[in-house]
């Protein structure tokens, strides 16, 4: 019997071999993940070459600094073919808000929107036993009101640098459709894909081949306090919401009504879809109490 | 449903050990190069498939009959979800074969050009190696021994390897 086995297994020895090239490169095509693609690698000389052909890689960094990033970037232009990339990348820092971003940009940040509520709820039942039961409209205390400016200021930092990530991404890799920077839990996320990573990579070519890249960002910033949030829709209620609004000011504020009122239709989960109500729900019912702060001008450069 | 009449013609398909299967037309044209000898009216009454054997003939038949039976996606854009669930299913009960069939199927998908049985297959042999070492790949392949890198060629790319895993 033992012999029988054996012999089979001799007859089989060139069964991977005779597939054409072609199957060999769908097949890695589906690896993705930038560590299985480089054990994969050292296979063959035919996994060596196929390899570098594929079209989709994800892969995890833990540099949130730019050289670093700039390097991995670079490693990754020996993947000739490469169109779509997603990087995921440590989170910030822990921030003592909850928050949600929104994000439009181009070549350039246009307007960066973020959205810090103290507390959420799941439900008014949740919401009416963790206040003793009454529905009551308190004002923000000025030292809390600062902090979340530091904050939204800081997230609007973060927000820069990412997108700068991505143009630096779109720089670098010539055949890229689509990208993403994102962290695990897919909240600081950042992406564009076909006509949009076309539009940015025009604009992006630059007489000089230097890696020094540039971001400036001059806005308006404003701010909007709502004491208590009700959601109809996802049930959830929100207590001591603070949206913050960066927009470009060189361009005019009728710009962004339309970006302000598109509901984002990519949320993770509930809590996600309830961050997005929150914010159809300021722009529709609460625009009364945006109040303009100063001006704000910022830039990140690597 | 009307399948059964209006697809009464049937083809017959040879393995390379000569074994006949006798199949509905529809479930042939699963396989885009025999729609293709089918329409330019090239194919006789007896398909010979020199290169497949009756075993991997006999799969791919039965996948083909499941998918020609299932809804396409194209037809109907609100299918039921069940078929779509089912067809899931079938796919993932039909991959569950060791590794010499299913490269053994993929050889003869090529040949035969049904692409949604490439990439089954191909996702399928995807996911056994993925997580695994170079070497552990080479067994699962069975990779022929003569087109492993030279040792100075896998040092360096090793060391290319290595801002992969920082």
């Amino acid at each position: 019997m033992k012999n029988v086995e054996k012999s089979h297994v001799e007859d089989d020895s060139s069964s991977f071999d005779p597939l054409p090239d072609d199957i060999l490169h769908q097949i890695l095509n589906k690896l993705i993940d930038l560590k299985i693609l480089c054990s994969c690698k050292l296979v063959s000389k035919r996994f060596f070459r196929i390899i570098t052909k594929v079209d989709t890689i994800s892969l995890i960094t833990k540099h949130t600094s730019f050289n670093p990033f700039l390097s991995t970037i670079q490693s990754l232009r020996k993947f000739g073919g490469l169109k779509s990339l997603c990087i995921e990348i440590p989170p910030p820092r822990e921030y003592p808000f909850l928050f949600k971003w929104k994000i439009k940009f181009g070549n350039k940040l246009d307007s960066f929107i973020c959205l810090l509520p103290n507390t959420i709820y799941d439900n008014q039942e949740v919401y009416v036993n963790a206040n003793g039961g009454k529905l009551e409209e308190e004002e923000e205390a000025m030292e809390l009101r600062g902090r979340k400016h530091c904050v939204a200021v800081s997230c609007l930092m973060t927000a820069m640098t990412r997108l700068l990530m991505l143009l630096c991404s779109i720089k670098n890799i010539p055949l890229l459709e689509t990208v993403s920077i994102m962290d695990c839990d897919k909240r600081w996320r950042v992406s564009a894909s076909e006509v949009k990573v076309t539009e940015m990579r025009n604009d992006l070519t630059s007489p000089s081949e230097s890696s020094y890249m540039r971001l400036e960002f001059g806005c308006r910033v404003s701010r909007c306090y709502v004491p208590m949030l009700e959601l109809p829709v996802s049930g959830y209620v929100m207590k001591g919401v603070t949206l913050f609004l960066f927009e470009r000011d060189d361009l005019p504020e009728s710009e962004f009504d339309i970006f302000r009122k598109t509901v984002d239709a990519d949320f993770e989960d509930k809590k996600e879809a309830a961050y997005c109500e929150a914010l159809m729900e300021i722009f529709k019912n609460h625009m009364g109490r945006i109040e303009r702060l100063n001006h704000l001008t910022t830039g990140v450069d690597f | 449903m009307s399948t059964s009449s209006s697809s009464s013609k049937k083809i017959v398909l040879k393995s390379a050990d000569n074994e006949t299967f006798e199949i509905d037309e529809i479930v042939a044209l699963e396989s885009q190069a025999i729609k293709n000898m089918i329409e330019d009216e090239c194919a006789d009454n007896v398909i010979p498939l020199g290169n497949i054997d009756s075993k991997t003939l006999s799969k791919i038949i039965e996948y083909c009959k499941k998918h020609a039976e299932s809804p396409k996606k194209d037809d109907n854009a609100d299918i039921d979800e069940k078929a779509v669930e089912d067809l899931k299913s079938f796919d993932a009960e039909f991959a569950k074969v060791d590794m010499p069939l299913i490269q053994d199927i993929l050889m003869a998908a090529n040949f035969l050009n049904i692409d949604n049985l490439i990439g089954l297959m191909c996702r399928t042999i995807a996911d056994r190696i993925k997580g695994k070492t170079p070497e552990e790949i080479r067994k699962i392949l069975n990779i022929n021994k003569n087109d492993l890198l030279s040792p100075e060629q896998e040092a360096k790319a090793r060391e290319e390897n290595s801002w992969a895993f920082d």
